[in-house]
């Protein structure tokens, strides 16, 4: 008797942990989800670090999505069709903002270029004294 | 070959400083407010949930927003606002004004309001509205891209987004929302 209640105890305890976890899927989605979406009303913030009133909002909207069996694409368009491409933190890749993109590396090389002319020539200008 | 060099990067950084000049200049145009850059028409408001809300105690006749919108017959204009908002007092002397001159075309939305704290703010300022709930659950406020209150849309009949003012109508939005209306009213 007394072993029986005690499986039957651990089988419980079992199947709440079970559904904790199929719960928790939903949940880490959610999350990865604040963080990819910006708080609209905050400077630079995603809707995971604020805590405006929208982006209360927002987040649960991304909850209400997900109980609603919408993939993770499915709530970023949900939030770009009502806000607009700044709504996402990684603004998406397209011809406006190749500048935004690549800007940044091909300022870089072009500094590494000009540095690497002026070693190069200061080396030869050396070689030449000498 | 040393001549061919030093033009190359004359040539090239002058098309870089020009380009980042010219990102700058735009970017860090003060008429160019961040606040609105979200705020175009380009999103596409998602009227499915438009009309579900909690109506206001009193003001419960003006309860539809989907009849008021049908009655209007042309263009509309939907207003969030709320009782805790200082900014909505400002614009609300030309929101009476508005739906005195155009009855049954402004619908408003309470945002993140007590019911019936937007029905004491409405009865004591007066209500301008020709149909007015609270917006429960923010379901309006997102489907509209809502950034914050007061935020005014103006629809043609068909429901496309004409203008959207991302403050009180006062000042500049106040002309950019009056050209707005009258656009859309010819």
């Amino acid at each position: 008797m007394m072993r029986r209640t005690l499986l039957s105890l651990f089988a419980l305890l079992f199947a709440s942990t079970v559904s904790a976890h199929a719960q928790s899927i939903g949940e880490v989605r959610a999350k990865a989800l604040f963080n990819e979406l910006r708080c609209v009303v905050c400077a630079g913030q995603s809707i995971a670090e604020s805590n405006a009133e929208l982006a209360q909002d927002m987040r649960e909207q991304v909850v209400l999505l997900i109980n609603d069996n919408r993939s993770d694409a499915e709530i970023r368009d949900w939030f770009v069709q009502r806000y607009g491409d700044a709504v996402l933190m990684n603004p998406p890749l397209k011809p406006l903002t190749f500048a935004l993109w690549f800007g940044p590396v091909l300022i870089f090389l072009f500094g590494m270029a000009v540095t690497g002319l002026v070693l190069l020539r200061g080396r030869a200008r050396l070689r030449n004294k000498s | 070959m040393r001549i061919a060099l030093r033009l190359a990067i004359i040539v090239l950084g002058t098309v870089l400083i020009l380009l980042i000049g010219s990102l700058l200049w735009f970017g860090l145009n003060p008429q160019r407010s961040p606040a609105s850059f979200p705020t175009s028409t380009a999103i596409a408001p998602d009227f499915s949930a438009f009309g579900q809300g909690t109506p206001l105690p009193g003001y419960e006749d003006a309860a539809d927003v989907l009849a008021a919108r049908r009655a209007a017959e042309g263009p509309f204009v939907v207003n969030f606002f709320a009782s805790w908002c200082q900014p909505c007092r400002l614009e609300h002397p030309y929101l009476l004004e508005f739906s005195a001159a155009n009855p049954g075309a402004l619908i408003g939305l309470a945002y993140r309001d007590d019911p019936i704290d937007a029905a004491t703010y409405l009865t004591n300022d007066g209500n301008p509205y020709a149909a007015v709930i609270a917006d429960t659950g923010s379901t309006n406020a997102l489907n509209f891209g809502l950034t914050g209150v007061p935020e005014t849309y103006v629809f043609g009949a068909d429901g496309t987004l004409l203008f959207r003012s991302p403050g009180p109508l006062i000042g500049a939005l106040k002309t950019q929302f009056i050209d707005a209306w009258e656009a859309a009213s010819q």
